[in-house]
């Protein structure tokens, strides 16, 4: 039996004369989408970061054949929990990254993202790599993520 | 300067239910919202082809040179919209990759970030260390949406 999870993202944004919160536009912007999406399974968990990068998610943890495109795969939030001491205080910043390796060098091309505090993701997987953390301080329960196993995956 | 405000609203119901039954025996319901400092803007809609390299930008969906000569982790970077817009029987499944500008639909093709069925979505923090690329399984004009916001803080 088909299991679903709903999705809906929003971005909005004030125009760019508004007095509060103004925008990067002249005009507002409002984009609304949704999806529903089917899945088998649902991990979920909340991790502690240190300076030696964290593996997040193991793709042979998920498949035992191989990664067929538009068929194995996963949807992964991420959200760094962390709160932000100063704006120009980038201790908390999460890297997420593909490879075994520190991703915190300057033009690190392994590093897909980084999540300021507060921010987050919402993507699919497609299993071809392993998701890292890594980060510049220790910090306890810094990283929610949350995987949802596409239905076709095997 | 402006600020964007970006929510999702993740949702499920307990797996018991008769419509829609989700994939726990509890309900889900998760919404996470965000407002970013963004300096700019850009958006556009493309085709994609099943032979890689003939489409728009030659496979490129972004070009982290556009947007950044540094790409320091915190500081340097963008959000990244991406939908699949083609109608939900189309079959055409984009993938979205980084690194070189290759074919992506090998099965597992490391350099394949992900592949977005028809009507599936992804926002993301993008930090231009790397070029953003896209590939299809198929011919389709219109299908790919993209929208970049630039990171305020970016060089």
């Amino acid at each position: 039996m088909a299991k679903y999870i709903s999705t809906t993202l929003t971005i909005t944004s004030n125009a760019y004369d508004a007095t509060t919160n103004p925008g990067p536009t002249t005009s507002p912007l409002a984009i609304s989408v949704t999806d529903l999406l089917d899945v088998t399974e649902v991990s979920s968990k909340i991790i502690d970061v240190t300076t030696t990068h964290t593996l997040l998610w193991d793709a042979s943890d998920y498949f035992t054949t191989n990664a067929d495109t538009g068929i194995d795969g996963a949807y992964v939030y991420f959200k760094n929990l962390l709160a932000e001491n100063t704006t120009a205080d980038l201790l908390h910043d999460l890297v997420i990254h593909n490879t075994d390796a520190t991703a915190l060098a300057v033009d690190h091309a392994p590093r897909m993202f980084t999540l300021q505090p507060g921010e987050w993701a919402w993507m699919p997987w497609d299993l071809t790599q392993d998701l890292y953390c890594d980060a510049a301080e220790t910090n306890a329960g810094a990283l929610e993520t949350i995987l949802f196993v596409r239905t076709t995956t095997v | 300067m402006g600020v964007i405000k970006p929510t999702l609203t993740l949702t499920a119901n307990a797996s018991s239910a008769t419509t829609d039954a989700g994939p726990l025996s509890i309900a889900l319901s998760l919404s996470a919202t965000d407002s970013l400092a963004v300096t700019a803007v850009r958006s556009k809609i493309l085709d994609v082809y099943g032979a890689h390299g003939s489409g728009d930008d030659g496979g490129i969906l972004w070009d982290a040179s556009d947007f950044t000569a540094s790409g320091e982790a915190g500081v340097d970077g963008a959000f990244v919209y991406i939908k699949n817009v083609t109608a939900a029987d189309s079959g055409r499944n984009i993938m979205i990759g980084a690194a070189t500008l290759e074919n992506l639909s090998s099965n597992g093709e490391a350099d394949r970030l992900f592949t977005l069925l028809p009507q599936e979505f992804a926002f993301f923090p993008w930090d231009c260390t790397v070029d953003l690329n896209f590939d299809a399984n198929g011919d389709t004009t219109n299908a790919l949406e993209t929208w970049v916001f630039v990171r305020t803080g970016t060089a």
